[in-house]
């Protein structure tokens, strides 16, 4: 009875009921998008509080090779970079970087917004690091550990992963890595060693792996001692710094008087995308208050006017014997019905659009917007109803 | 009585403020392009400069500081971006000034008018974010630069110089170029239209020829990429307020529907008790028109307070955008008026009492 008394109200009015239908709905698509943007935003914020100091970064340090070197096959001299870099108060990682292709059970789901790597991880391509020591510096592992002295003498070289396939292999798990046409060095057996953990700024990071996601989760790092072979002739360095420390190697190296060294920041166009987002969060969050409060005032005045409309039909349904917990139970059903259509017709656009994401957050959200408006004209009715009674 | 009066049209009232609150944000929203673009071109007053992409924007300045003499006496600069503090990655533009021919950035507040030429401008959100320590003196690349003057402008946020810092190409040493990141790609503009003048340029600083022709600098250097940053600024907007318009404007109509139902009984007791047709019509042409001010008065209000403190709820709106408020509104209440109108032409006292009974 109390359902077919709410879809009458519902039904007794259908503009107003496909008006508020829509209203709701395009709510339900805001307020789920504003929490996207939120969760979004909550992601980088967490990548940026793991900095220790506001100025942090991580640069790259690469020595270019000549045509004529890559020809010969010479030997790239890094003397005199070496030699600079030991002269300074840092960190270095030094590192070869190449590039391989796994199956796709090795290979895990690395979600990217950039368009550049969408082509890569549809391949199952990745960036690969090679590292002839244990990394250096503030490493955080989410699993597993370092590299020691006796993995690089070890049959299965050991590797270090981003925390995105640990979905696919756990610590210890040996798999193979093409390395044929990225490296040159063949298929290549590796061992799990480590995960390092996501969302935080390592002092291991390449213009790659700042690109491809927003998590930092794909690292692939392989422990390798150098070979003859010719990517061992170039190695990059990677350094976590201060910006101050950046500019100061990039005059350094500048004063080195050699054009073939590069220098890159890879991190501050991170910070800078901070800065436009906690803008973003603020307007975030305005905006869920903002479609709250509409909410709770629209349902209000709506409420006030369903219950003074049917006061006289509530004196009828008193008359012929209906209890006061029906009025009140079949008034609230209708807001719950509205609620109820919203959210299907909500569910149907997003399906429509592919996605699903914040569902309960979001009609809890709405639902108790709605109710928060309707709750005091409830109470009202309940002790007006109370008081006829008594 | 009069209060308890009032006080009926209070949920109308509010959501009338909310969308016209809306439709103010969802025009300054539109609006931020066409002040975006005024103040970029507002450096040469419209003028045609032009401009050169390069790809590495530190090998160019080093070329202008190496070959500064040779180059034709006309003002120029170069747009590139490098971090400074406590604003990663943000656009600096090198000026090079003539004294009769000048570059020129809005300012909104001149702290050193005397070194005006001699220091730095920073966009106003740069300023924001700077600690107290560095807001009268700012490093960059080790080079100490006195804070003359902050670009942007009241109740825009986002102006052309807002994240930027502007500084005189003299002040550029050699130190300073040691420091500049490297590999990021860079703009020269040249205020002039001389084609021997460009030609200069192009050979001295080995740039491609023919430059790009625009009106003043532009959102990376081309007009189209300009049009395009526009156009997703446009985009942005509309798709992030017009649902919000669509759901304060479907309130409006839920309270306006609801006012005139809730007030059909009133007016059927004032005509009972005596009131002409004509004096309730008059009687709701005075509600109306109270509505229609306070309704596009209050918003207004908070706007006006809003630009002067240059917060970041409403911004700047064109004059001819008050008229969409007004009309909007007048609309609201015209339907109001016109809804109660009719009921009160439609019923009459002896007709609605047989009714009751």
């Amino acid at each position: 009875m109390v359902l077919v008394q709410s879809l009458l109200v519902l039904l007794k009015k259908p503009l107003l009921t496909l008006l508020l239908i829509i209203q709701l709905t395009v709510m339900c698509l805001q307020v789920n998008q504003s929490y996207t943007e939120l969760w979004t935003i909550n992601t980088h914020v967490a990548l940026l509080n793991s900095l220790q100091t506001e100025d942090e970064t991580v640069i790259v340090v690469s020595a270019m090779t000549s045509r004529e070197e890559l020809d010969s096959g010479a030997k790239r001299s890094v003397a005199v970079l070496e030699q600079l870099l030991s002269s300074q108060q840092i960190i270095v990682n030094k590192v070869y970087i190449t590039g391989g292709r796994m199956t796709p059970d090795d290979f895990p789901e690395i979600p990217t917004q950039n368009p550049d790597y969408q082509s890569t991880s549809a391949s199952k391509e990745t960036e690969i690091l090679i590292s002839s020591q244990p990394l250096k510096g503030d490493v955080k592992f989410s699993g597993g550990g370092n590299f020691t002295a006796d993995d690089f003498n070890a049959p299965i070289a050991p590797v270090i992963l981003g925390t995105a396939y640990a979905s696919v292999h756990k610590i210890g798990d040996v798999f193979e890595v093409d390395m044929r046409t990225g490296g040159g060095l063949g298929m290549m057996k590796v061992q799990v060693k480590g995960f390092l953990e996501e969302r935080t700024l390592q002092p291991i990071l390449t213009n790659f792996l700042s690109h491809s996601t927003d998590n930092f989760n794909n690292y692939f790092i392989i422990g390798m001692l150098p070979t003859t072979h010719t990517l061992f002739n170039a190695p990059s360095y990677i350094i976590k710094t201060s910006d101050a420390m950046y500019q100061q190697l990039q005059h350094e190296v500048y004063q080195l008087g050699d054009k073939r060294y590069t220098i890159q920041d890879e991190f501050s166009y991170k910070k800078r995308e901070r800065t436009l987002l906690v803008q973003q969060q603020v307007r975030g969050i305005g905006a869920i208050a903002m479609y709250i409060v509409i909410t709770v005032l629209t349902y209000y005045i709506l409420a006030l006017q369903l219950y003074q409309n049917q006061k006289k039909q509530h004196k009828a349904f008193q008359l012929v014997g209906a209890t006061p917990q029906f009025i009140y139970q079949y008034f609230s059903f209708y807001f719950v019905l509205l609620v109820f259509l919203a959210s299907v017709s909500w569910q149907m656009v997003m399906l429509y659009y592919g996605q699903n994401d914040h569902f309960i957050v979001t009609v809890i959200s709405v639902g108790g917007a709605v109710l928060l408006g309707v709750l005091p004209v409830i109470w009202q009715m309940r002790k007006v109803v109370m008081m006829r009674n008594g | 009585m009069r209060r308890r009066r009032l006080w009926q049209y209070m949920p109308l009232l509010l959501a009338l403020f909310l969308l016209n609150g809306t439709t103010m944000m969802l025009l300054s929203q539109l609006g931020e392009q066409s002040f975006y673009l005024e103040h970029g071109e507002s450096v040469t007053n419209g003028q045609n400069i032009a401009s050169f992409q390069v790809s590495n924007s530190g090998v160019l300045l080093e070329s202008i500081v190496q070959h500064r003499e040779q180059l034709p006496q006309v003002p120029f600069a170069v747009e590139y971006y490098q971090n400074v503090p406590q604003n990663p990655l943000i656009p600096i533009y090198v000026i090079w000034q003539q004294p009769d021919m000048k570059f020129t950035v809005p300012l909104r507040r001149v702290l050193q008018p005397q070194q005006l030429e001699s220091g730095v401008i920073v966009g106003k959100k740069v300023w924001d974010n700077l600690l107290e320590v560095n807001k009268k003196q700012v490093i960059i690349n080790n080079t100490p630069f006195t804070i003359t003057a902050i670009a942007g402008e009241k109740g825009v946020s986002t102006g052309y110089f807002d994240e930027a810092v502007v500084l005189s190409g003299e002040s550029i040493t050699t130190d300073y170029l040691s420091r500049l990141p490297q590999n990021y790609t860079g703009i020269l503009y040249v205020y002039t239209e001389q084609k021997n003048h460009l030609e200069l340029f192009a050979s001295i600083l080995d740039l491609k020829y023919p430059a790009e022709q625009s009106t003043g600098f532009s959102f990376m250097g081309t007009a189209e990429q300009g049009k395009n940053h526009r156009e997703a600024i446009y985009r942005g907007g509309v798709k992030r307020l017009l649902p919000v318009y669509i759901i304060v404007l479907i309130t409006v109509l839920v309270l306006v529907l609801f006012l005139i139902e809730q007030q059909g009984y009133r007016w059927i007791v004032f005509k009972a008790m005596g009131a002409t047709n004509g004096g309730v019509m008059l009687h709701i042409v005075k509600i109306g028109a109270a509505i229609f001010t306070l309704s596009v008065a209050v918003p207004l209000m908070l706007q006006q307070v809003s630009v002067s403190l240059d917060l970041i709820f409403f911004e700047q709106i064109r004059v001819t955008a008050i008229v969409l408020l007004q009309a909007q509104t007048l609309v609201f209440v015209s339907l109001y008026a016109l809804l109660t109108t009719r009921g009160v032409y439609k019923h009459q006292p002896a007709q609605f009492l047989q009714a009751k009974k």
